[in-house]
């Protein structure tokens, strides 16, 4: 194949420049995202370079909280707002089923929620007014039609959805696989995990670098595992064995599975470095406590290596969350046994050190940080069956500002005095973006 | 396959070009072309399968001669690769984009046996406003040859007869206003790509930021390969 080349300016062009001279322009366009606010699909348009304005939580209904329902909530972050850092929409989705993560479309019109124990995915329009989200289709047969349950990671490809699921119908086992739907909710295929040469099966979270046709996975636990109760599960020592302990490395077009790497005690999420020609992700290992790199080495093989410990990794301070900074020199890690926020110094990722550590809560799982790093969210679930009890068991969102050195709350929002639940997921919107000129 | 790929990327739109070849009088014009370093990894076309991802709605336009059409008739029996555009974009993450990807494209095809008879391209305009029949003759006339797979510019008759069109194909726009709330001549839009097969399936899109002739070339011939019955002379004219 030869390199394709568009040479010049075509006839038609320019013919049609002629016609159109009148034309008053401007550059200004809705942008195609390189990356989300450094965690999502970078095949989603509308990145938000500058202020977020709202922030959407996925919310666990949890018993005797307000409704007991599952729901969306919607917070105002615009500074200098009357209502910012405070609750301004509510949309409760009925039941409780285990929600967890959520996913913009490539448009990102449309906010994909899921349920890891009923298997429901909830398909909200967050476009037409994001500080009023409003549930537009559910999915409830995902389990009948694919055979999988626990729709984990939603992650946009162009016009459809790609799913990880953590578990299958048939025992609950980890076995799993990768489902794509179309952006209308119709199913397209289901893609099984793989399960030869190194694959244990397992799925957690995706992560794609397209410019190398090259998608990560990483894995987790079935559902018997994730639906236990946690105290109870660290103590079945038969139950323990049954993590995942793998990525995995796919051709993106072909949907094939091309490596697996080893890499022990539960992988979860996965970050693609943003910075242009930087070919190299990291994760972090739940149960060991270690960030791993996948890079490719000197002979241009791709693999996965431990290149830091988290905390004391003898203390099992349980890695949750990651986000990396938009210049991939920095990477925020959330520790839920302590509470604790970590910054890794990412300049040398083959060695990252940890420079900076605050307590967040007594417990703490996810971490979302806007563009340009200055403003840092955390929330507070895990999963219902993992989070803790009594008054540990501190459920909120925080807001931050990070000026380099230090974390400074801006606002927290109580999510049991407000009577919501367990604060899981949290996705940025805010209303139309113009174009940046890249 | 090649192990260098380059995305054809910023070409410039049409009032740019125009405004470009005025600066530069006789002097060539190039297309502000972005070459990707990375090895795509492309797979070798054929060894793999594009899936089903959704069914192309029809829809009522018009072709280049002021005739009624439907989109069927522009797409079905061919491998067809498809793009909403406007003939004043100049957002060099848009239109352009899918511009200068279609001529490579082309180019590319015309010398290929597996594609030169069974590729089509469609160009359907955002702004029937602006961009009439007589704008898409000129645009259809100039982008055409014998030797070349043709490429075909549609309009339709109002927005509200392309709306549902562009509703269920996930392209979304918003006319750009000024103060006064007049249309600035601005269409936003997120670019997408839709290579299509010969029963009307939807095999592949493609949005700004990954679009590369490269790309769309692979899949043309995967999809080739599985449809020998393609022809891109089966569109009524």
């Amino acid at each position: 194949m030869k390199n394709m080349t568009a040479n010049g300016v075509s006839n038609a062009r320019v013919a049609l420049g002629l016609c159109l001279l009148a034309g008053a322009l401007s550059a200004a366009a809705v942008a195609p995202a390189r990356a989300d606010e450094t965690c999502n699909s970078p095949f989603m348009t509308g990145l938000i370079k500058g202020q977020e304005q709202y922030l959407h939580v996925w919310t666990l209904g949890e018993k005797g909280v307000g409704d007991e329902s599952d729901k969306l909530v919607t917070i105002d972050v615009i500074p200098g707002s009357s209502t910012y850092g405070k609750v301004i929409h509510a949309l409760s989705v009925g039941g409780r089923g285990e929600a967890h993560h959520m996913g913009f479309t490539d448009d990102r019109k449309y906010l994909w929620a899921g349920r890891l124990d009923d298997n429901k995915i909830f398909i909200f329009d967050v476009g037409s007014d994001p500080s009023t989200p409003k549930l537009v289709k559910t999915i409830d047969n995902l389990a009948e039609e694919t055979g999988l349950v626990g729709p984990h990671t939603f992650y946009a490809l162009p016009g459809r959805m790609l799913v990880q699921a953590l578990s299958n119908k048939k025992d609950h086992g980890g076995a799993t696989g990768l489902i794509t739907y179309n952006n209308a909710g119709d199913l397209v295929v289901t893609t099984p995990m793989p399960l030869d040469n190194g694959g244990d099966g397992y799925g957690y979270d995706i992560a794609v670098n397209p410019g190398r046709n090259r998608m990560l996975t990483s894995s987790f636990t079935g559902w018997t595992n994730y639906m236990m109760d946690l105290s109870q599960l660290i103590q079945d020592s038969s139950a323990m064995k049954n993590f995942g302990n793998t990525m995995v490395l796919w051709d993106l077009k072909a949907m094939k599975p091309e490596k697996v790497f080893s890499v022990p005690g539960a992988p979860l999420e996965i970050r693609w470095a943003l910075k242009p020609g930087a070919d190299w992700a990291i994760s972090a290992g739940a149960l060991t406590s270690k960030l791993y790199l996948v890079k490719e080495d000197e002979n241009h093989q791709w693999q996965a290596k431990a290149v830091a410990d988290i905390g004391d990794p003898s203390k099992i301070p349980l890695p949750v969350d990651i986000s990396i900074s938009s210049d991939a020199s920095s990477l925020w890690v959330n520790t839920f046994m302590d509470g604790t926020a970590r910054l890794f110094d990412l300049t040398n990722p083959e060695a990252p050190k940890q420079v900076y550590s605050k307590k967040i809560g007594a417990q703490v799982n996810m971490v979302s940080q806007s563009w340009d790093g200055k403003r840092v969210y955390f929330t507070s679930s895990l999963l219902a069956n993992w989070d803790k009890k009594g008054a540990d068991n501190e459920q909120f969102l925080k807001g931050y500002s990070w000026d380099g050195k230090e974390l400074k709350e801006d606002f927290v929002v109580d999510f049991h005095k407000e009577g919501l639940g367990r604060a899981h997921h949290m996705k940025f919107t805010a209303r139309m973006q113009k174009a940046e000129s890249n | 396959m090649t192990k260098q790929r380059t995305k054809a990327k910023g070409a410039i739109a049409p009032f740019a070009a125009f405004c470009l070849a005025l600066a530069l009088a006789t002097a060539p014009a190039r297309g502000a072309e972005t070459p990707t370093p990375a090895d795509s990894n492309l797979p070798a076309p054929g060894t793999y399968r594009l899936q089903r991802i959704q069914r192309v709605p029809e829809a009522q336009l018009l072709d280049a001669d002021d005739r009624p059409t439907t989109l069927s008739l522009a797409t079905r029996g061919a491998i067809t690769a498809l793009a909403f555009f406007y003939g004043h974009c100049v957002d060099p993450a848009g239109c352009p984009v899918a511009w200068s990807a279609f001529e490579a494209l082309q180019k590319e095809a015309a010398s290929d046996p597996l594609l030169r008879g069974r590729l089509r391209l469609v160009f359907v305009s955002l702004d029937p406003r602006h961009d009439t029949p007589a704008v898409m003759r000129l645009l259809q006339n100039a982008e055409n040859a014998e030797t070349l797979p043709p490429w075909r510019f549609l309009t339709s008759r109002s927005q509200s007869d392309l709306a549902p069109l562009l509703a269920n194909m996930g392209q979304d726009i918003a006319f750009e206003t000024d103060a006064g709330g007049l249309r600035t001549g601005v269409v936003n839009h997120m670019l997408k790509v839709f290579l299509i097969d010969p029963d009307g399936w939807a095999r592949e899109i493609y949005t700004t930021a990954f679009l590369s002739a490269d790309s769309l070339l692979n899949d043309a011939r995967t999809l080739a390969m599985t449809h020998p019955e393609a022809s891109n002379r089966s569109e009524a004219q």
